[in-house]
């Protein structure tokens, strides 16, 4: 990858690993710390790179450096905490704030899987290479993933009714 | 494509990640449309697709772009070193011989030059008019530089 790649990458990929990597971290200033690191690794690596492929590299790279600080900080919402959700009494105008406070809670494999699928419309081998996980497991975060949000909105559909 | 119990919810879910053939969605989308339950079901499921955020941008992206021109540069003075050897090498290689004919055109060649091409033909017109006029110097009359430029104000 040549330097004038490079900063291609820069300026089409940066917003997107950002985007992603603040929807699991609640800190900017550690998402931005994450982006920064996830770029310096690619300008070390960028003559083993090539262009074609530095989009699921980049994220592959965002998303273990993400793991890591995820780690260093151990302050993430359980999975078993989704079962209180439906204890809550709010009110929600808006279904998509809804759907993103029910995606916040989800397990973080769950919520990057649905995050990558979504957000930046990869496909399941792209997940699973970017996530080391096969292509059936992707499918099947994803699905669960959904379901868990569906039951979330049902939930405060009977509360509201 | 039956939808049942035990398969709705996957047969919602390819359907909604696209993973379903033209005609096995539209076989499920009428067995949505008919029963109440999955119509629901498929309701919400449909809202478990997000959106991304546009408004979150990375603000430091400048900071992450690498300059250019710092090998342009180098790759230029490279190659312009080349050049100005190459050059230099040019120059002692073809100069002694340059100057050997400039030297022999100087000294030899202008006092017996004598034109031959079509410069001779062009130089007709004027001898006829010093034959005419006897001289061998022509004034332009009328020139405004005869007369020094005075101000109109």
């Amino acid at each position: 990858m040549t330097t004038q790649e490079y900063n291609i990458c820069v300026q089409t990929h940066t917003d997107g690993i950002y985007r992603f990597i603040l929807k699991n971290i609640k800190d900017e200033f550690e998402a931005e710390n994450i982006v920064q690191n996830t770029y310096e690794k690619l300008w070390i690596r960028k003559d083993k790179i090539e262009f074609k492929t530095a989009k699921p590299y980049l994220f592959k790279m965002a998303y273990h450096e993400m793991i890591d600080s995820i780690r260093k900080q151990k302050n993430r919402v359980s999975f078993d905490d989704i079962g209180e959700i439906a204890a809550e009494e709010e009110l929600y105008n808006n279904t998509m704030e809804v759907v993103k406070k029910a995606m916040n809670r989800l397990p973080e494999k769950y919520k990057n899987v649905l995050l990558l699928r979504d957000y930046e419309g990869y496909d399941y081998r792209s997940i699973g290479k970017i996530m080391d996980l096969s292509d059936s497991q992707v499918k099947i975060y994803i699905f669960r993933a959904r379901k868990t949000i569906k039951a979330y909105l049902q939930k405060l559909d009977v509360l509201v009714l | 494509m039956k939808l049942n119990a035990k398969n709705y919810e996957w047969i919602l879910f390819d359907l909604l990640e696209g993973n379903l053939s033209h005609q096995d969605e539209l076989l499920v989308m009428e067995q949505i449309e008919e029963s109440e339950f999955l119509f629901k079901e498929w309701k919400f499921l449909k809202q478990t697709k997000i959106s991304a955020d546009d408004e979150v941008v990375y603000s430091h992206t400048s900071d992450l772009l690498k300059p250019l021109s710092k090998k342009r540069y180098f790759m230029d003075y490279g190659q312009s070193i080349a050049a100005s050897i190459l050059f230099i090498l040019l120059i002692s290689l073809m100069g002694p011989v340059k100057l050997g004919n400039n030297s022999f055109l100087l000294n030899s060649s202008i006092s017996n030059y004598s034109p031959k091409s079509t410069t001779e033909e062009a130089s007709i017109p004027l001898k006829k008019y010093q034959q005419h006029h006897g001289s061998s110097t022509v004034y332009i009359s009328g020139s405004s530089l005869k007369k020094p430029w005075t101000s109109p104000f």
